[in-house]
């Protein structure tokens, strides 16, 4: 009786033991600063004087007035919308391809499908400006398709996937090498289809991929920044100006660190709400074995 | 002739994928191939034409780009950075992704742990930036490899935990159930049960994080300023300029920037292929 | 369960604990410089120049020989210019064996950021160097030594000095200028017998010629939005800023419209009209393939600052280029040759006096004629301080020329970023369609002004 209590205290605590060390590292990186920067949203503060006044709200308010953030809103999510489709169809697609055993082919695959993420965003723009400039120019007879107000978002979004690709490839190849065999060896005795297999067996079990990647990839669209800035600036004309880059122009190139951080806060908060929103939606879906 | 035509059936099932494979393999190869072209190619050549292949193999721009950006020295800069920091994040937040997959049903402060961590994904850097400069210049942690280890693992924790949150779900419970009835502890389950069964996982982490890591740039640049203590990726923006850049170094510079961990991840594939072995799941 | 909840509650409270001295430390910060604030106004503001003055030459005399060390972030990524900083550096510690200079250098992307950032921290800089905008915001943030009394500055063109003055007090000094023209590649107009134009017909009948033989006329790099400000400004600025040095406030605070201002509207229209010279592809097209153009006899004119003739020349060593200025007219003297100063370098304010005085003494090494002589040799630039060196045959183009026009935006106060993007955005957006319509765009631009008061 004594060690069975003994050992459900043990339990019992160490399940905050487990969460400490990287609660701790999480809390002096990323909560402690930004609690400490919250209160910049209520303040007049410009970027770079040593004092400021406190406003009040008058900085979330004007936020909902802003005409100029409409544009950079909607094409945040035009970015969202095309950017995670296409990432978690080519991602599993490409998983699903690299898992089909065929021998030495597969590993090599693997590994080209996962190089490009290695090229660092600028790189990135600057190969796909030379592809859309001087290889698409040639092949189709067309402009360079990030310098048309009307393109220049799918297009920036085919460099991203290109990109990014192979990240979700990753997460979604160990989700599927997570399935056990067995079930998918019963669903075949069973007389399943290949299809049948896939949904029934396969999709179901990749439920925690599932709400990793689209949620990951969904809110990472939503944010986009370095690769716009390097390729198009947001331009041509603001055409892909995106809400991250509306708010590093407040809090950094206009003098406005006080309104910046607040358009930040806004924006934040409403991406939670999606994230959790899809996270939830997938985790539930997620079996326990 | 015969072996060709007893596997023939076989292959002539796979040809579609292999197709499939080769045409998307060639999209994806396209770009890189370009890069690498042209990082062999003189300013000049480049005006003339991205696509066609250089006349010489000239290897100036390895060189020269190695010279500018103090290779040894940023390399070494890079891997003491990336290597220890995923080592880290690998452990704590399998640990934490374990608990919050295992208690957060019960346990309402781990579930809104889970919470918290997914929120502060979406959180934009430049938000915290200046406070977080501020605080690593209290601690006198600016310019320092050790502060730059501790940033990066805390700012990717989240992430990782988050990941791992899913899969712990696919891990069977029996068997640590098994060995905690036994009276082994919880650690020692953790550890020597469910960790290893993990592994896959642990390696998609670990490998993406290197990733990562190794191509940061926007933590790098604010609290590694001097020139000896700056990474290899950070050294690579220099070679783009404000109203000229010679492309063919840029690329070459950024082309070596990639090679190490590129070998890194051939070297991880070992236990990115494997699954969790069939007997170790069902009893 | 109500146990559970406690323990969540326990770590919650002692994660703010841990976020509360931190904060509190910042808030001090915060307090601090307000309190310098307090004794600089404490000073009878009548002698606040002569005592400053006084406190500087005083310090001055006596540079400490204490071991000091600070920073010089830039974000000159050239090679000539970098080698020139490595000199100045490397010559003044050899000189003062007790100064240590770090020089750290960024990205033009992150230079402002991390300058910010760092003057946000209180770990500013000693030497960096400003756009105008912004040393108008630094000054007022008071961030900004008065260097005035460097010893060296009465070398330099007093034009380049205005640029830096701000309140009365000099509190930068542009280092060199861009001259702002077109840069014509010498062969092409060679090869089809073209003379330099300096009439508007002139200019359009070479460019006729050129597209006619298949030449791209005027290579630009209008896919980055600075590309086009540079290239309409030299416009704009003679024909607005020019005859009225507050044109950029009185739009800002909305006392003038776009739409009334009919100088405006003529500079933009004859900007766009050589729209049909701009090559196939002007939107798609960032700067350096524009560079890559005019090296290689693609294209033959680029319009933009002199950076263009060390960009050209680093792309094709061999390519010959002149300059010519910008015609405006039926009149040869309509012409525009644009000088504009550079960035400002600045000092910065610290309160350490020993600190202020060593990197003022540092300043003055820059503002040196050794230090301008260095420059204009490596870094083929135009320099502030007054010098006879021969460097590039284009960049002698520039200088040797005559006219006026140099310098009408020296110590004017332009746009805010905000309304400089807005302005440069608009047109970019109203010019890509083909169709443009100048009264249209200035519609557009004085609502989009109006909404941000």
């Amino acid at each position: 009786m004594k060690r069975n209590r003994k050992m459900i205290n043990g339990k019992k605590t160490s399940q905050y033991v487990f969460l400490l060390p990287g609660l701790l590292m999480f809390s002096f990186s990323v909560l402690i600063p930004l609690f400490n920067g919250i209160h910049i949203a209520f303040t007049d503060w410009n970027g770079i004087t040593t004092d400021y006044n406190y406003v009040g709200f008058k900085n979330f308010i004007s936020v909902f007035r802003d005409q100029r953030l409409i544009d950079p809103m909607i094409n945040s999510i035009k970015f969202a919308v095309l950017g995670t489709i296409g990432n978690n169809v080519i991602a599993l697609g490409t998983a699903l391809l690299v898992n089909q055993k065929t021998g030495k082919l597969s590993n090599i695959v693997r590994v080209i499908f996962f190089m490009p993420v290695c090229f660092s965003s600028i790189l990135t723009a600057f190969i796909w400006n030379f592809i859309y400039k001087e290889v698409f120019s040639q092949l189709f007879q067309i402009k360079s398709l990030l310098g048309n107000p009307e393109w220049v978002i799918p297009a920036i979004v085919i460099m991203g996937l290109w990109n990014t690709c192979g990240i979700n490839m990753l997460i979604y190849l160990s989700g599927i090498k997570n399935i056990p065999v067995e079930l998918v060896e019963a669903a075949k005795i069973d007389g399943a289809t290949v299809f049948q297999r896939f949904r029934k067996v396969t999709l179901p079990l990749l439920a925690p991929a599932f709400s990793v990647c689209v949620t990951l990839s969904m809110t990472s669209w939503l944010r986009e920044f370095a690769m716009t800035l390097s390729a198009t600036r947001g331009g041509p004309g603001g055409a892909s100006k995106t809400m991250s880059i509306y708010i590093f122009e407040n809090l950094y190139t206009y003098n406005k660190a006080g309104y910046g951080q607040a358009i930040a806060l806004l924006f934040a908060v409403f991406l939670i709400l999606i994230g959790n929103l899809v996270a939830s939606f997938f985790r539930r879906k997620e079996v326990e074995l | 002739m015969i072996r060709y035509r007893r596997y023939s059936k076989r292959q002539l099932r796979k040809l579609p994928v292999v197709i499939g494979l080769l045409l998307v393999t060639a999209v994806f190869l396209f770009p890189i191939y370009l890069a690498v072209i042209t990082s062999f190619k003189t300013p000049l050549e480049i005006a003339d034409s991205i696509m066609a292949l250089p006349k010489t193999l000239n290897i100036g721009n390895y060189v020269e780009g190695m010279k500018k950006s103090n290779f040894a020295r940023s390399l070494l800069n890079s891997v003491i950075v990336t290597f220890p920091s995923v080592a880290m994040i690998v452990l704590f937040s399998a640990m934490g992704g374990y608990t919050i997959a295992r208690n957060g049903k019960n346990n309402r402060f781990l579930k809104f742990m889970d919470k918290v961590y997914l929120s502060s994904l979406m959180i934009p850097f430049q938000i915290i930036m200046i406070a977080v400069y501020k605080i690593f210049k209290e601690l006198n942690l600016l310019n320092s490899l050790a502060g730059m280890i501790i940033m990066l693992t805390g700012y990717s924790i989240a992430y990782a935990t988050f990941l791992f949150v899913g899969f712990v779900k696919s891990v069977p419970v029996d068997m640590e159930e098994a060995a905690l009835i036994d009276g082994c502890g919880p650690y020692r389950a953790f550890f020597i049960i469910v960790f290893p069964l993990l592994k896959p996982i642990a390696a998609t982490v670990a490998a993406l994080h290197v990733m990562w890591l190794w191509n940061d740039f926007n933590i790098a640049v604010i609290l590694l300023q001097k020139d000896e203590i700056r990474t290899l990726t950070v050294k690579q923006y220099y070679f783009f300029g404000e109203h000229v850049s010679d492309y063919g170094m840029a690329f070459a510079a950024s082309i070596i920037c990639m090679i190490p961990v590129l070998i890194f991840f051939v070297a991880m594939q070992r236990y990115l292929v494997e699954g969790i072995s069939s007997g170790a799941v069902k009893t | 369960m109500i146990r559970k909840r406690l323990c969540g509650l326990f770590v919650l409270t002692a994660m703010i604990v841990m976020a509360l001295p931190l904060s509190g430390c910042q808030s001090k910060g915060a307090d601090e410089p307000a309190v310098q604030e307090n004794t600089k106004e404490a000073v009878p503001a009548a002698d606040v120049k002569s005592g400053e003055a006084a406190a500087v030459a005083g310090s001055e005399s006596q540079i400490t020989d204490k071991e000091i060390s600070f920073t010089w972030l830039h974000h000159l990524r050239e090679e000539g210019k970098q080698a020139w900083v490595q000199y100045l550096v490397d010559t003044y510690q050899q000189e003062h064996p007790n100064v240590k200079i770090n020089v750290e250098l960024q990205t033009t992307d992150n230079y402002m950021t991390v300058l910010k950032t760092k003057v946000a921290s209180g770990d500013a800089p000693m030497i960096f160097d400003l756009e105008p905008v912004y040393l108008t915001e630094f000054q007022m943030a008071g961030h900004l030594a008065d260097v005035s009394d460097v010893d060296g500055l009465q070398n330099f063109d007093e034009n380049l000095l205005v640029e830096g003055q701000r309140e009365g007090k000099q509190v930068g000094v542009p280092l060199d200028a861009n001259g702002f023209c077109a840069f014509y590649n010498k062969e092409v107009f060679q090869k089809y017998d073209l003379k330099v134009p300096a009439t508007i017909s002139e200019f359009k009948e070479v460019c006729e010629t050129l597209k006619d033989s298949g030449v791209t006329p005027i290579a630009v790099g209008f896919s980055e939005v600075w590309c086009m400000r540079r290239y309409s400004d030299i416009y704009t600025d003679v024909a607005c800023v020019a005859k009225d040095k507050d044109w950029f406030t009185n739009k800002m605070n909305l006392s003038s419209k776009f739409e009334d201002d009919q100088a405006f509207k003529d500079a933009i229209n004859m900007f766009m009209s050589y729209q049909d010279y701009w090559g196939s592809d002007p939107y798609g097209t960032k700067w350096n393939d524009a560079m890559s153009e005019v090296a290689t006899g693609e294209a033959a004119i680029a319009i933009c600052g002199s950076w263009t003739i060390d960009g050209v020349l680093g792309i094709n060593p061999e390519a010959q280029l002149g300059a010519f200025a910008l015609p405006t007219s039926e009149e040869p003297s309509g012409a525009i040759m644009e000088l504009k100063p550079g960035n400002s370098f600045c000092v910065y304010n610290s309160q350490d006096a020993d600190m202020l005085a060593v990197a003022k003494d540092f300043f003055q090494f820059m503002c040196s004629q050794e230090s301008a002589e260095y420059y204009a040799v490596n870094a083929h630039g135009i320099t502030g301080c007054n010098i006879d060196i021969e460097t590039l045959d284009a960049l002698n183009d520039i200088t040797a020329y005559e006219g006026d026009q140099l310098y009408v935006m020296s110590g004017v106060n332009g746009f805010t970023s905000e309304y400089q993007d807005i302005v440069f955005e608009t047109l970019q957006s109203h010019a890509i369609n083909g169709s443009f319509d100048v009264d249209a765009y200035c519609a557009d631009l004085d609502k989009q002004f109006a909404s941000l008061n």
